[in-house]
């Protein structure tokens, strides 16, 4: 079971990663975009900081209404539309574990599924498109068939993980099908996507 | 550029400063944001609420139709900008009657995108809410759901709002704005652009003597560019586009809006619903209600809208009832 002082430590992880991800971010996203995406989840990183300082999450209370709150506040500093999309994922996740006030491996894996379909769902994209979802979709699918074979956690986060990654990889070809690196069309092919790169180490700090 | 303004980016809060000033008595706003208007006596307990958000830049349209009758809330964005799905939520929160919320807003991307957002963070506290959006701009799109809200967001907005007044359901009251927006369509033309004060340009050229048949209220391309027309084929053109789409037969009531872009004075105005009138009346089409004048405006550009809005015994009787707010009184 994941505890509200594990979940806390998991926002924490996530939001310093971002913060340290700023420059190779910006320049992932230099190559296809604008060049911000660095700047914008710094700051997202940066609110979830200052809302796990301020808003404590004791045991017995909501940890889904406490995750949804989360998004709010990065979306709040990060209102971009990857800001948008990760603040889905995280509302989603909240969602999914409403009124509940400690995570078992089950609900792991239906919160990250819900995740991938939020992110699918507004960022209108679907696997193959050379988005965040090439990472997040395969790494939700591996969590959740781990899970549903009754591995353990750390078994089922290392195959979500490894998923990732090779989503990721397999994503380096493909050419950019929807958002900003879609008008730049050839050019993202052979170059990593920022957003399936950014999914990996997401996943990353919140497996540790 | 030609504008009374002071430092153009304080242009939106300056702008609802001078609103709230003056109309205290009808309204105030949330979360202390003065982009979160609503009405001065939210919530009101046991009534469905009404919601919408926009951009600046289109008054009336969005917030000119919050009070009695109408709106409960309205987030504001910059001009032409989308609110923030925070401001959105604020607005939910304090307007939040016990019996849900209805968000009536125009097809765009980054409205509707925050908006979602608000939805579902208002369902995580409870909070009921429906989303109907405004797809009625004839000629944006062949595809009626890809369309963008204009005009006859005004009639959807009175029609619910009167039905959540005499106490309808959250399922009634969706069912009314859905019910409105099915029967009406717009078509507009403009004739110059607007200046968004932050840029200080113009957002497109139109020659001297030319103008554009259904463009967008933010410039967005219309279907023909052309040399200005007399007010009488204008007319018959934007009527037989609505036509093609909304079958009116003799006897048929409806409420005509002849809308204002900012520019264009009334007296441009009437001369276009005249020839509309002739029209309808000459096929038995009962004219029930019409609006002349700025209902949904693009800064200053000049042109205008039509709509026309298809009616039965109960979209007629929810279009009398009386409604009451800074920029639309109805009694």
């Amino acid at each position: 079971m994941i505890t509200p002082s594990q979940v806390v430590e998991a926002l924490e992880r996530v939001g310093r990663r971002l913060i340290a991800l700023r420059d190779i971010l910006n320049e992932l996203d230099a190559a296809v975009g604008d060049g911000d995406l660095g700047l914008s989840m710094s700051k997202g990183g940066e609110a979830l900081l200052e809302f796990v300082r301020t808003t404590p999450l004791n045991e017995g209370d909501d940890i889904g209404k406490y995750l949804a709150s989360a998004g709010m506040a990065f979306n709040r500093a990060a209102p971009s539309t990857m800001g948008t999309l990760l603040a889905t994922a995280l509302m989603r996740m909240g969602k999914e574990a409403k009124g509940t006030t400690a995570l078992d491996a089950g609900l792991l894996a239906r919160m990250l599924t819900a995740a991938d379909q939020g992110i699918q769902e507004r960022g209108k994209a679907k696997p193959g498109d050379k988005t965040i979802v090439d990472a997040l979709h395969p790494a939700a699918e591996a969590f959740a068939s781990a899970i549903a074979a009754d591995a353990a956690l750390p078994a089922a986060a290392a195959a979500m993980l490894k998923a990732a990654e090779q989503g990721r990889d397999a994503a380096i070809a493909l050419r950019s099908n929807v958002g900003r690196a879609s008008w730049v069309g050839e050019r993202t092919v052979n170059r990593v996507d920022p957003g399936t790169a950014l999914c990996v180490e997401i996943l990353k700090s919140l497996a540790e | 550029m030609k504008k009374i303004l002071n430092d153009p980016k304080n242009f939106v809060p300056e702008m609802l400063d001078g609103l709230l000033k003056a109309h205290p008595d009808q309204l105030t706003y949330a979360g202390n944001d003065v982009h979160c208007i609503v009405r001065a006596d939210a919530p009101v307990t046991g009534k469905v609420a009404l919601a919408t958000g926009g951009g600046s830049g289109h008054l009336p349209v969005f917030l000119g139709y919050v009070g009695k009758g109408m709106l409960d809330g309205c987030a504001v964005g910059d001009v032409f900008q989308s609110p923030s799905a925070d401001q959105m939520l604020e607005v939910t929160r304090r307007i939040h009657g016990g019996r849900g919320v209805v968000y009536i807003y125009g097809n765009y991307g980054g409205d509707i995108m925050n908006f979602d957002m608000a939805a579902e963070m208002a369902g995580m506290e409870d909070i009921e809410v429906r989303t109907v959006l405004v797809k009625d701009d004839v000629v944006s799109n062949a595809d009626p759901d890809k369309r963008r809200g204009v005009a006859g967001m005004v009639f959807a907005f009175k029609c619910a709002g009167a039905k959540a007044d005499l106490g309808g359901s959250l399922d009634e009251v969706e069912a009314v704005a859905r019910k409105a927006l099915a029967n009406l369509r717009t078509m507009g033309v403009a004739l110059t652009p607007c200046i968004v004060p932050q840029v200080g340009k113009p957002t497109f050229t139109l020659g001297e003597g030319e103008m554009e048949m259904g463009m967008g209220i933010h410039g967005e391309p219309g279907v023909s560019r052309e040399s200005l027309k007399p007010a009488d084929e204008i007319a018959d053109r934007m009527l037989a586009a609505i036509r093609s789409e909304l079958t009116l037969s003799a006897g048929d009531p409806v409420a005509v809006m002849v809308n204002g872009l900012g520019a264009t004075p009334p007296e441009e105005l009437y001369i276009v619903y005249r020839k509309v009138h002739d029209i309808l009346s000459a096929d038995g089409v009962r004219t029930h209600r019409a609006y002349v004048g700025e209902y949904a405006t693009s800064m200053e550009m000049a042109g205008c809208s039509l709509t026309v809005f298809k009616l039965d015994d109960e979209l007629a009787a929810l279009l009398d009832h009386p409604a009451h707010t800074p920029f639309f009184t109805q009694v």
